[in-house]
């Protein structure tokens, strides 16, 4: 099996980016990964792309992109999966090197919220949005409540029912989402490229905000951002050529799939009650360790960049992973264990509860692990050494899970 | 069979931001100026932007130049319908030429609506500005043959 | 290592397919497990194409889940042409991970007019302004350019049209079944954008295609007469604005990827036929030349002379091409479905004694993207 590891990592600021268009931010993503590895445009063969396409209302907008980023005349192949497209793309980007059909792949995923008029993220949630509506509405929230979430990004109403889902099933409080949000802000202020950053966020300058939908806070949401993420993917001879001291491996990727979470209103009948549950998590993770040959998560992997756009998802998913166990991860959280200097460090980039542009959030959380591994995390760096990290993203109606195992070795043993 | 309805009626608005560079250019509409960007290896894009779609240099504010707003028609066409938002198609009651036009000193092609009556490959034509200007594309109503 | 197709399946292309995506999808997805007699506990991994724009959704395949087949397996989504994902399905082979994918492409343009979403397609700042602008006005600025420089005429356009409606009414599958259609009648019909008409464009439809890859190791543990991917090629060109139009030069390089990787070095001796995607008739001639099998301008002559006809030595498009329904997403797939019949033996257009096929499809405004697979049967 072809060994693949990521060579170059680019990101633009995120944020809110109305001083370039979409193509413009893009293309400062792909420009910056290539100079971080050192190589030229020549060097790139081909290129993995995609985002929600919705948001920025230009359909397959790479077509457009295609000569900013160096692409014309090499090959191209675009993926969408919801939220996770970001993971999507990675995973794409792996498969095209490890398949040997090609040597250096460039991945890049973007969103461009602001392009957007209407609310929030509204408009690429089209389909989602309306799951949403009738979950608001069924859980008591009101209009003023939904106008000011419409500030928010992502699939706010559905997570709102997860969150309070985990909550009865974990025996967590509402006041350790407060402390996972208050952790991410913080920990984003340690980084250049993250939206939402506040340094000294405590747990109660959350708890202070407004009550959305419970258990959601108006602290809890996620901001929408604009961004792009890029990633360069290489085979192991390619490595050798290039000669590029510092890479982070890719050890195996898993995507599992499950149906929608729709409650009874699914098309496929069955209908998932519990979305808190996510076997298709649990399932790609016990590939991917499977894959990687990693018996023990908890003992063998170092740090996790976990998709949260709502707090209750990082402990959610940091069990769902293997890291901790069932309704277990709340008292990690009050130990210390999951902070940027703890013993599990959980998304010391601040992740996507304080930077969320939805195509390139799935990509960053691969992005993060890899500029842990390689050392080049700058103030967020990781104290401890890192040499096994997992970068995971979700996405669709909570359905679909992507996970990638990185290391600082190409072969586990 | 399968029942199908009509969905609910959903406007999406979008407002894109449009670059430093694309700025310039609105700008030059507004002037009635067409301002396009020059790369150092000769290839000459309209509208201006940041990287050269041939050899990806960046490119910057001092690689911008006016260009005369005279050019040649490399194909045209004789439209007869549009399409109304919804996929519908609306015949329109005369059609309207439009022009793929190439100006001089860039590489790049431009489509935009011919207002004269006679037409072929290789016309000479210039862009016709509309009176009141604002610095959105529309200042552009088309070209027409240069009058010799 | 190799990748074989070893299953497949297709519903008939249709205006109105008179089912819910769901049911559509699931129909097709099943028929490709039953072809090839796998149940759906074999598949390792699945690949959809669709695209949310086409779909009128977003995220459009999270209710499509069990339909796909993907319940709890390892899936993701090609937003592109149904090749792409065969590709993406066959890469994902070769890495080692997987042994057996199956791939679904669909799209139904009867919830939503594919020409409407072209218009998304257009670069937002300039060409979206232009109301007037979508895909077929650009056919008809790019059929010009080609005409112009090659001295094409409507005659040779309508005459590709001519030729492939009456493959098309052989196809069961096909949307416009006319056997008796005239090259006058074809002249006669509705003007778009001059020159195209609206017997030049290629219906656009509802349909779902499936094929079931696997790698060497188990292919003839699965079928007597598996069909080897023996070439692949991917090119996207520039946006139409920056882009030579008189020609398909993207499709040039991905055609010569994929004749580098099949070890092709003379594509019209080595090739016994092709099906290609020709959203717009003039776009058949494009692709001869882009495919090397006509020289520069030349195209027309390979058509006139009869040796693209289905009793000629290159037959191309038996099927139909994309002129006999263009499902959007799936339309490569149909190609790729017809390009496997045919290697078996078990068209309804039969071209006697084949073995060796190449399949295209193509991508974005005026075919800026362009994807060639070259597909063989048993030496």
């Amino acid at each position: 099996m072809r060994r693949v590891a990521i060579i170059g990592c680019g990101q633009t600021k995120h944020g809110r980016r109305t001083d370039v268009n979409q193509a413009e931010m893009v293309s400062e993503a792909v420009w910056n990964a290539i100079d971080d590895a050192g190589i030229g445009i020549e060097d790139i063969e081909a290129f993995a792309v995609g985002n929600m396409q919705g948001f920025g209302g230009i359909a397959h907008p790479d077509l457009i992109f295609a000569e900013y980023i160096g692409a014309v005349g090499k090959p191209m192949q675009r993926v969408a999966t919801g939220g996770t497209v970001g993971g999507s793309v990675a995973h794409l980007g792996y498969y095209m090197v490890a398949s040997g059909m090609y040597d250096v792949v460039l991945a890049t995923a973007w969103e461009k919220h602001s392009d957007s008029a209407e609310p929030g993220a509204t408009t690429g949630l089209l389909h989602v949005a309306f799951a949403n509506l009738s979950y608001m509405f069924k859980l008591g929230m009101d209009l003023r409540s939904f106008a000011i979430m419409g500030l928010a990004g992502a699939a706010a109403g559905i997570s709102a029912y997860q969150a309070a889902q985990y909550l009865f099933r974990s025996g967590c409080k509402i006041e350790h989402y407060d402390m996972v949000a208050a952790k991410a802000r913080r920990n984003a202020a340690k980084n250049k490229y993250a939206h939402l950053r506040w340094p000294n966020c405590k747990p109660e300058d959350i708890a202070k905000t407004e009550m959305l939908i419970w258990p959601m806070r108006f602290g809890h949401v996620c901001p929408a951002s604009d961004g792009a993420s890029a990633v360069i993917f290489a085979s192991e001879d390619a490595v050798k050529k290039f000669g590029i001291k510092e890479v982070a491996w890719i050890l195996s990727v898993a995507a599992f799939a499950d149906e929608e979470n729709d409650q009874g209103e699914s098309y496929q009948g069955t209908g998932v009650l519990d979305y808190s549950e996510q076997i298709g998590c649990v399932l790609s993770a016990k590939k991917a360790y499977e894959r990687a040959g990693i018996e023990n998560p908890r003992k063998e992997v170092d740090m996790a960049e976990i998709y949260s756009p709502f707090p209750h998802q990082e402990l959610m998913f940091s069990e769902r992973l293997g890291f901790f166990d069932e309704g277990t991860a709340w008292k990690a959280l009050e130990e210390g264990v999951t902070e940027i200097d703890g013993d599990f460090p959980i998304t010391p980039s601040g992740g996507v509860n304080a930077t969320n542009a939805i195509g390139s959030s799935g990509l960053q959380r691969v992005l993060e692990c890899a500029l842990q591994i390689m050392n080049k995390a700058e103030e967020h760096q990781v104290p401890k050494d890192v040499r096994i990290a997992v970068a995971h993203a979700w996405g669709g109606q909570t359905q679909f899970n992507t996970v990638t195992v990185l290391s600082d070795k190409p072969k586990r043993w | 069979m399968v029942t199908r309805y009509e969905g609910i009626p959903f406007v999406a608005r979008f407002r894109w931001s449009v670059g430093e560079l694309f700025d310039e250019f609105l700008n030059g509409l507004r002037n009635a100026k067409l301002i396009a960007s020059k790369c150092s290896c000769g290839y000459t894009v309209l509208p201006p932007r940041i990287r050269c779609p041939k050899c990806y240099a960046k490119l910057s504010r001092e690689n911008l130049v006016e260009i005369s707003g005279k050019g040649v028609i490399e194909a045209y066409t004789r439209v007869f319908f549009k399409l109304d938002g919804n996929g519908n198609e609306i015949w329109l009651d005369k059609p309207v030429t439009l022009a793929m036009v190439k100006f001089e000193g860039v590489n790049s092609t431009l489509v935009l609506p011919y207002l004269d009556t006679e037409i072929s490959e290789g016309t000479e034509v210039e862009v016709v500005w509309r009176d009141e200007r604002s610095g959105s594309v529309s200042d552009i109503l088309g070209v027409r043959r240069v009058k010799v | 290592m190799r990748v074989a197709i070893v299953g497949y399946s297709c519903l008939p292309m249709s205006r109105d397919i008179g089912l819910t995506r769901e049911e559509s999808v699931f129909l097709s997805t099943k028929m490709a497990l039953e072809s090839c007699n796998l149940t759906r506990s074999e598949i390792d991994t699945v690949v959809s194409a669709s695209s949310d724009f086409y779909d009128g959704r977003t995220i459009s395949n999270s209710m499509l889940i069990g339909a796909l087949g993907a319940y709890l397996k390892d899936e993701s989504k090609s937003e592109e042409d149904g090749l792409l994902a065969v590709i993406y399905a066959m890469q994902r082979i070769l890495s080692g991970t997987h042994r057996i994918a199956l791939v679904t492409a669909h799209t139904h343009s009867s919830i939503f007019n594919p020409h409407q979403i072209s218009r998304y397609m257009l670069e937002p700042l300039f060409d979206r302004q232009n109301e007037l602008l979508n895909d077929i006005v650009l056919s008809a600025l790019q059929a010009r350019t080609y005409m112009r420089k090659y001295d094409v005429s409507e005659e040779d356009m309508a005459y590709v049209a001519y030729k492939n409606l009456r493959n098309a009414s052989k196809n069961s599958n096909s949307v416009l079944k006319v056997p008796d259609i005239s090259v006058e009648e074809i002249l006669a019909s509705k003007v778009y954008a001059e020159p195209i008409r609206e017997l030049m464009i290629a219906p656009t439809c509802d349909g779902v295609a499936s094929v079931v890859l696997a790698s060497e190791k188990v292919a003839y543990e699965i079928t007597s007469d598996p069909i080897w991917i023996e070439g692949v090629g991917v090119s996207v060109g520039n946006y139409f604005r920056d882009r030579d139009l008189s020609k398909l030069e993207s499709l040039q390089k991905a055609a010569k990827k994929a004749y580098a990787m099949a070890g092709i070095s003379e594509p019209y001796q080595e090739l016994d036929f092709a099906e290609i995607t020709e959203r717009f008739a003039h776009q058949e001639l494009m692709i001869y030349e882009a495919l090397g099998i006509a020289r520069e301008g030349k195209g027309k002559n390979l058509l006139n002379n009869g040796t693209t006809w289905i009793d000629g030595e290159f037959p191309v498009n038996p099927s139909g091409g994309a002129l006999s329904g263009d499902a959007i997403c799936a339309t490569g797939l149909y190609r790729l479905v017809e390009a496997i019949k045919q290697i078996r033996g078990e068209a309804e257009n039969q071209i006697s004694g084949v073995r060796r096929a190449l399949v295209h499809s193509q991508w974005g405004l005026v075919a800026q993207k362009n994807v060639v697979l070259i597909v063989g049967g048993e030496v």
